[in-house]
């Protein structure tokens, strides 16, 4: 295997003989120099240590996203992601954003699925102000009546932009929830609109008071710092945090309440959405898998070879080929910590049928899975994912949501080079396996959306 | 906060070392190479930039200049489209073209182990590009209907249209993408005669982030791409002075079905003087008023009084010409309390600023440009813009000890230029029923219809 040999072999060489060298080669492959101490409570802290700039990135991950919320509360990690900036006891009502950017600093945060996390930037004498400022949020969030009020506005104007004003949200919000229909992922994260004009501050708090705690955390910092001082510190303002007891039983009582065996209705349905696009945009999804097996990473590759990139089997027959009826297509394999969909979407050019276009996918993902995928194809995806894997490692933002999203799905920061080594093992038979398995009109559901749907929802 | 400015200061000093020791300067063929060198990844990424753009579209035929870099994987005498596509992809690369009015970029990254068969395939289609008629007539197809249902992004409509309503009169209003009507009238011949000035009469100067093994890529340049800027003079485009805008001052509607939210956009014009003098002044009101979440917009509008998910304020120029503005969108119930809220917030800062916040967004505005130095390929981005607006590499370092320099009143006078000018255009994508509404509360409105910017 060409590609996976060079990659093998290629040797990093540090700039500096400083401390920026956090990654250093091993046999070729990157390793970061990664300190970690896990505090009596459970949480968890990870440090790399990089001085090329007086600056570093901070980021918290809580182990809690939409997968956690029941009917009533959907959207209420998000929420509270909005609300973690509104104050807490010592830095009160707007004071985290003074205190951050007006050191020099700037943050943010998002919700999934499976997780929120928070990270900012700062220069780095600004170490002990972070770690108390992220210590006071998780320990005593304010919630301010007045500033929850003001909050619930600005989420209904999200939900708005990203949804309800944008075909392509509202076709995916849409899909995801059909997809996993009767499962914790079956819900928005950024919430249903009754729910959201509704929670009340008390729910919130609630919520945040059993998953805002230091053993469903765990925080990466990376950048200009000494990962003995970091240590010291977040066992001085994180360590006398209680945990939240019995978190992980509970945590599985919510999930197991639903499980995440698929309960929709699949085989090929039909759901018709009324949008504003003059041509319609479309997404036909199957059931996938979760994160980690090898099918999943397998599916991530079946997903580039059919639709990643201009040459891709099905931008090559659908939007470049003579009888194109495609402007654009895409594939994606989407894997969760629980579950996982896979999904093909674009749109069609005018006067192209919606269900024709619907029958011929399906015809040609069982002809391009039998008969076209080559080696050649599943070489060119390896050496894209080689790209790709450099992509944002040269900042300490990106180094941070690395590690820590592979120490989110893994349970292990340094998952990356195993990641590599399965991606550079799948087989040409594995991929063709995993496409007939998966891509079925048994397992799947064909979503439209148009100016010409009829307005009420339906489905055939 | 003196600490923290020597930290930028000391960082600043240590990263030009840094630069010094790393930037490389060539000449290959009167082309100008800026080369940072970056052993950390085995990656690369370069960009050539052309000092021509879309400023040079023949009138009606709108996108000639972008169309002649961005499609130029339609073909050559020798490959097909899938061909090209093909071997691209296939090394992991990535290319693409970046038009503005005023010059044209053409961008590729992938692995340097295959540097050599990139960018002889990136030569190659420079030199042979013929647009083969069948795949450029379905190229046009998509690109018809990308622009025909933009009407569905109402944010993307919003400044779309803004921008070519706010730069009338100054010779920049056309649209680099070109319009629906202006897609139909281009040919491949267009195109074809558009490469071949790229490739034969525009100055060159090429910019490089990656190890000494693209030493290769001199060879290319010179004997697959056979580009020289022996015998090529630089060029310039007119200067923006004084355009008198006749949408000066003005409210736009664009009704668009079944929006529940409405898009707004304020904004006008800077001249070339506007633009480019006090650039330091420039950035730091705009970061002010609308880059951050402690900006004083967005305390006013979203903090305090949740009428926005977010609003943001820019002063950026170009060689010639400079764009300033507010953008943001509220719930249509609230449309009038935003236009007003936002008038007032900028009289305010621009007659009673607070020192408070004054001091605040100094250190905020210095912070956030060290970030801006952390990556490398972001760092040559910064250097190509310092070429595009002719300054020179060295007021990259200066910028903190500038931002100390300022003081609070040229920042509420420069406030109220930018973003207090009677001449702001104001541009509002939503629902119809918004114009009674506006019109109620003393707004002079006059509706547009999308399709005639489309």
């Amino acid at each position: 295997m060409k590609n996976g040999i060079l990659f093998l072999t290629f040797l990093l060489v540090s700039c500096s003989t400083s401390k920026t060298s956090n990654m250093s080669s091993s046999d070729g492959l990157i390793n970061f120099d990664v300190e970690e101490k896990t505090l009596k409570n459970g949480l968890k802290v990870y440090v790399v240590e990089n001085d090329k700039l007086p600056i570093f990135s901070y980021y918290t991950y809580y182990k809690v996203g939409g997968k956690h919320e029941r009917k009533g509360i959907t959207g209420a990690s998000h929420f509270l992601e909005h609300m973690m900036f509104k104050g807490a006891k010592k830095y009160g009502v707007n004071e985290f954003d003074e205190n951050v950017e007006g050191n020099g600093g700037n943050n943010n945060a998002y919700t999934t699925n499976d997780l929120t996390v928070y990270y900012e930037k700062m220069p780095s004498e600004h170490l002990d102000l972070m770690i108390d400022i992220e210590a006071d949020r998780m320990a005593n969030l304010l919630l301010e009546p007045k500033a929850f009020d003001s909050e619930r506005q600005v989420v209904l104007e999200e939900r708005k932009m990203r949804y309800e004003n944008s075909d392509r949200g509202k076709i995916y919000l849409k899909m995801m929830t059909s997809m996993f229909e009767g499962t914790p992922y079956g819900t928005s994260v950024i919430g249903d609109i009754e729910d959201l004009e509704t929670v009340s501050r008390d729910q919130i708090f609630k919520f945040f008071k059993k998953y805002y705690a230091p053993n469903n955390a765990f925080i990466f910092i990376v950048g200009d710092v000494d990962a003995d001082h970091v240590f010291d510190e977040v066992e001085d303002k994180f360590g006398d945090l209680p945990a939240t007891k019995n978190l992980e039983e509970s945590k599985e009582k919510v999930l197991n309440e639903k499980g995440f065996d698929f309960k929709g209705k699949y085989g090929g349905r039909e759901i018709k959405l009324h949008g504003t696009s003059k041509d319609p945009n479309f997404m036909l999804a199957f059931k996938g898998i979760k994160t980690g097996p090898i099918e999943a990473y397998t599916l991530d590759i079946l997903s580039s070879i059919l639709g990643d990139g201009q040459s891709s089997f099905l931008n090559k027959e659908y939007v470049l080929s003579r009888n194109s009826r495609a402007a654009n297509i895409y594939a994606a394999n989407y894997t969760l910590m629980e579950s996982g969909v896979f999904f093909i979407g674009g749109q069609l050019l005018p006067k192209k049928g919606i269900s024709s276009t619907k029958n011929k996918l399906y015809n040609s993902i069982k002809r391009i899975c039998r008969k076209e995928i080559d080696q050649r194809s599943l070489e060119k995806v390896k050496n894209q994912y080689l790209v790709n894997f450099f992509d944002g490692l040269d900042t300490n933002n990106g180094i941070a949501s690395f590690l820590g999203n592979r120490q989110a799905y893994y349970g292990d920061y340094a998952f990356y080079n195993k990641e590599m080594e399965i991606y550079n093992s799948i087989t040409l038979e594995q991929v063709k396996a995993v496409c007939e398995k998966y891509l079925t009109r048994e397992n799947s559901i064909f979503l439209s959306i148009w100016e010409k749907h009829p307005k009420q929802r339906g489905s055939k | 906060m003196k600490f923290l400015i020597l930290i930028l200061t000391i960082s600043l000093s240590s990263f030009a070392n840094y630069l010094d020791k790393n930037l490389v300067k060539k000449n290959w063929n009167g082309i100008e190479v800026i080369w940072l060198l970056d052993n950390s990844f085995p990656t690369y990424d370069i960009s050539i930039m052309f000092d021509r753009g879309a400023y040079d579209d023949p009138k009606g035929k709108e996108a000639v200049s972008t169309l002649a870099l961005n499609l130029l994987t339609l073909g050559t005498n020798r490959y097909d489209q899938e061909k090209i596509l093909d071997t691209i992809d296939f090394y992991g690369a990535s290319t693409g073209a970046y038009t503005t009015h005023e010059y044209s970029t053409y961008n590729v990254s992938g692995l340097v182990k295959d540097l050599l068969p990139t960018m002889k395939m990136v030569c190659h289609m420079f030199s042979d590009a013929t647009y083969p008629k069948r795949e450029f007539n379905k190229a046009i197809s998509r690109l018809k209907s990308a622009q025909r249902n933009i009407i569905n992004n109402h944010g993307a409509l919003a400044s779309m249209i803004s921008r070519v309503i706010t730069l009338r009169k100054t010779g920049y209003d056309r649209p680099v993408e070109g319009t629906i009507k202006s897609l139909s009238r281009i040919s491949p011949r267009d195109l074809e005669k558009r490469l071949a000035q790229y490739n034969n009469s525009t100055k060159k100067r090429i910019y490089i982030r990656g190890p000494k093994e693209l030493s290769a890529l001199e060879s290319i340049i010179k004997n697959d791409c056979n580009w020289s800027n022996i015998d090529i003079e630089s060029s310039s485009y007119p200067e923006v002075v004084d355009a008198k805008n006749p949408n000066a001052g003005g409210v736009f509607l664009v009704p668009v079905k079944g929006a529940n939210q409405a898009q707004i956009r304020i904004g006008y014009h800077m001249n070339k003087a506007q633009a480019q003098s006090h650039y330091t002044l420039t950035s730091f009101a705009s970061q002010l008023m609308g880059g951050g979440f402690t900006s004083r917009l967005m305390q006013v509008l979203r903090v305090k009084n949740g009428l926005t998910y977010s609003v943001s304020s820019y002063a950026s120029g170009q060689g010639n010409y400079g764009r300033k503005g507010i953008n943001t969108f509220t719930k249509n119930e609230t449309i009038v309390e935003m236009l007003k809220m936002i008038k007032d917030t900028v009289a305010s800062n621009a007659t009673d600023l607070k020192q408070k916040h004054f001091e605040s967004a100094k250190i905020f505005a210095k912070g956030n440009y060290l970030y801006g130095l952390e990556s490398t390929s972001q760092f040559l981005s910064t250097m190509q813009y310092y070429d595009i607006v002719g300054r020179p590499y060295s007021d990259i370092y200066k910028f903190p000890k500038e931002v100390d320099k300022l003081t609070k009143k040229e920042t509420q006078a420069q406030i109220q230029e930018l973003f207090g000018d009677k001449d702001n255009i104001t541009v509002i994508v939503g629902n119809a029923s918004l114009e009674k509404e506006l019109q109620a509360a003393g707004i002079k409105v006059k509706v547009i219809n999308a399709k005639d910017y489309l």
